[in-house]
């Protein structure tokens, strides 16, 4: 319980300081105001849900990081980011924690499980993001249309199958 | 598939968008991260499970608003789960205290355990099943399961402190009992003196008379103790749109019914019930334990209904009540229903009316102003009026302050029934 906490902050520290960095990088200091209205929001929309706050916390997040982008801000640092900040937003998601009330051996498995995972997911990320910044790839836009609708598609397909194949176990 | 793993999809195709929009692959790096934590979540999602239930409530039967420990157990008989949620759902009706739901891992061949406590107003509450949900470590995919666990529970009405009332009737059943007859018997007060007759026990020959008669011989008789028929009528019709006020008169109607039906029966009488409602239910006379039960699962069950005149009464069968027993019912008393009464003790039957006061339990609830106070003195007037109508039909009436113990009035109404009879 206590760990997660400290890699909560411990990310969020993280995502800030990319995101201050990429930005300074450009000069664009003007844009780093907003870290105080996100703490803001956070503060004030804490009390109604934690969890969703820090998914509008996320989303702001990756909305500074397009416009980052778009301001010729560093890709790779951006991504890193957003690295940091899917960890601090997945931590904070109780689903993610045992109950108060379970046995210490299956609790720690969880939390154990959890954080390996975890652990995967954002140096896998983190990896995959290092390999596509260095790769530079120059495609025709009808192309990159293309394939941005065929992976739309893809996620849009996969989705309902879930919930379609959900549906049918919950009706069993 | 979860909200969150829906948040992170949509994150996903936001970012495609804004990397069209704004004609730059770079910002597709940013959906690199949840694109892999999404594939993550994906690949460890449970395939099936394989879980057993148990649900074991503490007791079969509480009293209401008593609380009542649930123990939940399931193993795991498939292989370990990384992120399970089971929970309990109970009956909203309840009040919780402790956990109905516990998230663990669980691993092959292990068991979790839930504990929670619960309080409930009388009914009959069941458990269908246990759900669980199982789901890979960040909680994006969910596999639920409904678990098999059926379990019931009794909410009796509330206890309520009664001592036997001395009720008699006009009959008795021909079976040793409690309740005093008026028959010569084999009981142990003293009834009258007769002459001998050949047979007749020599400790019981009365030898101071057959000093007073040279060569005759009296015998002293002893008053006869039988079981006696009792008979519960509980009225659960809504008679106004007050439904608080009608709701707290039924609840304490409900439990002045069971406390009696609990007194009766524990000391050997034979008792009826018919609850007339909406959804009338009755029940034939019977004795012991096994009657008891069903009394009690009878008022568990009962509810408040739509507004039926207490005429239809008539309808029943007559079985129900065996002629000359003792009828003790439960109501609000509605104009309409003195007819009734007045019909029942022309056939024979000694009535008891418990009459929870409308009146008591409405001038609480007001505010004290003048218009009130002359409303409620009115609807008292009303209420006393009818209720002597009653008593001078025979109907012992008894007019209970809920808020107030039941049983003093009763003990006065068992004795001024008997003292009436007397006269």
């Amino acid at each position: 319980m206590k760990l997660h906490s400290v890699l909560r902050l411990a990310g969020l520290l993280a995502a800030a300081a990319c995101l201050t960095l990429a930005y300074g990088m450009v000069g664009d200091w003007l844009i780093l105001l907003s870290i105080p209205v996100m703490i803001i929001f956070w503060f004030l929309a804490r009390g109604r849900s934690g969890f969703r706050a820090a998914s509008g916390l996320l989303a702001m997040y990756v909305g500074l990081g397009v416009i980052g982008i778009a301001r010729h801000a560093s890709g790779l640092l951006m991504a890193t980011g957003c690295v940091f900040a899917l960890l601090s937003w997945d931590l904070s998601d109780p689903r993610g924690r045992s109950s108060v009330q379970a046995r210490p051996g299956q609790a720690t498995l969880l939390e154990k499980r959890h954080l390996q995972s975890l652990g995967v997911a954002a140096g896998a990320s983190l990896l995959l993001a290092a390999l596509a910044s260095a790769l530079r790839l120059t495609l025709p836009f009808g192309v990159v249309v293309l394939l941005a609708l065929v992976l739309t598609a893809c996620i849009l397909y996969a989705v309902q199958y879930l919930r379609r194949s959900a549906g049918h176990e919950h009706r069993e | 598939m979860t909200s969150k793993a829906s948040f992170i999809s949509l994150l996903i195709c936001g970012l495609l968008i804004a990397a069209l929009v704004a004609r730059n692959g770079q910002v597709l790096l940013l959906a690199v991260p949840f694109l892999v934590y999404l594939i993550v979540g994906l690949l460890q999602c449970p395939g099936d499970m394989s879980l057993r239930a148990w649900r074991t409530p503490s007791q079969a039967q509480v009293a209401a608003q008593e609380p009542l420990q649930v123990r939940v157990y399931v193993e795991n008989a498939g292989p370990t789960l990384a992120n399970l949620c089971v929970i309990d759902a109970c009956h909203p009706a309840m009040a919780f205290e402790g956990h109905a739901r516990q998230r663990s891992a669980l691993p092959e061949g292990e068991g979790m355990q839930l504990e929670y406590r619960v309080r409930a107003p009388r009914g009959i509450y069941a458990w269908n099943g246990i759900e669980a949900r199982a789901s890979d470590p960040f909680g994006l995919f969910e596999l639920r399961r409904d678990l098999p666990a059926f379990s019931e529970v009794r909410v009796r009405p509330a206890p309520l402190k009664m001592r036997p009332a001395p009720f008699q009737p006009q009959e008795t059943l021909h079976a040793p009992g409690p309740t005093v007859a008026r028959l010569a018997g084999t009981g142990t007060d003293f009834w009258g003196i007769r002459e001998y007759r050949p047979g007749d026990p020599l400790r019981r020959l009365n030898w101071r008379l057959a000093g007073r008669y040279p060569h005759r011989l009296f015998t002293n008789q002893f008053q006869g103790e039988e079981i006696a028929d009792f008979g519960l009528i509980v009225d659960a019709r809504a008679l106004s749109s007050a439904s608080t006020l009608e709701s707290t008169i039924f609840e304490s109607s409900i439990q002045a019914a069971a406390a009696l039906a609990e007194v009766i029966l524990r000391r050997g009488n034979r008792v009826a019930l018919l609850i007339f409602g909406e959804n009338t239910s009755c029940l034939f006379p019977g004795y012991g334990k096994r009657q008891l039960s069903f009394v009690m699962r009878d008022l568990c069950r009962a509810k408040l209904g739509r507004n039926l005149p207490l005429r239809y009464l008539e309808y029943f069968p007559t079985r129900v009540f065996p002629a000359k027993s003792v009828i003790i019912a439960f109501s609000a008393l509605d104009a309409a229903d003195v007819d009734t009464y007045a019909r029942l003790r022309s056939y024979g039957y000694e009535v008891v009316l418990v009459s929870p006061s409308p009146v008591e339990v409405m001038a609480r609830t007001l505010r004290a102003t003048r218009l009130n106070d002359r409303a409620v003195r009115t609807a008292r007037l009303e209420r006393a009026a009818r209720l002597k109508t009653l008593l001078q039909m025979g109907v012992e009436a008894v007019d209970w302050d809920v808020d107030q113990p039941l049983d003093p009035l009763l003990q006065g109404a068992a004795r001024a029934m008997t003292r009436r009879r007397n006269q």
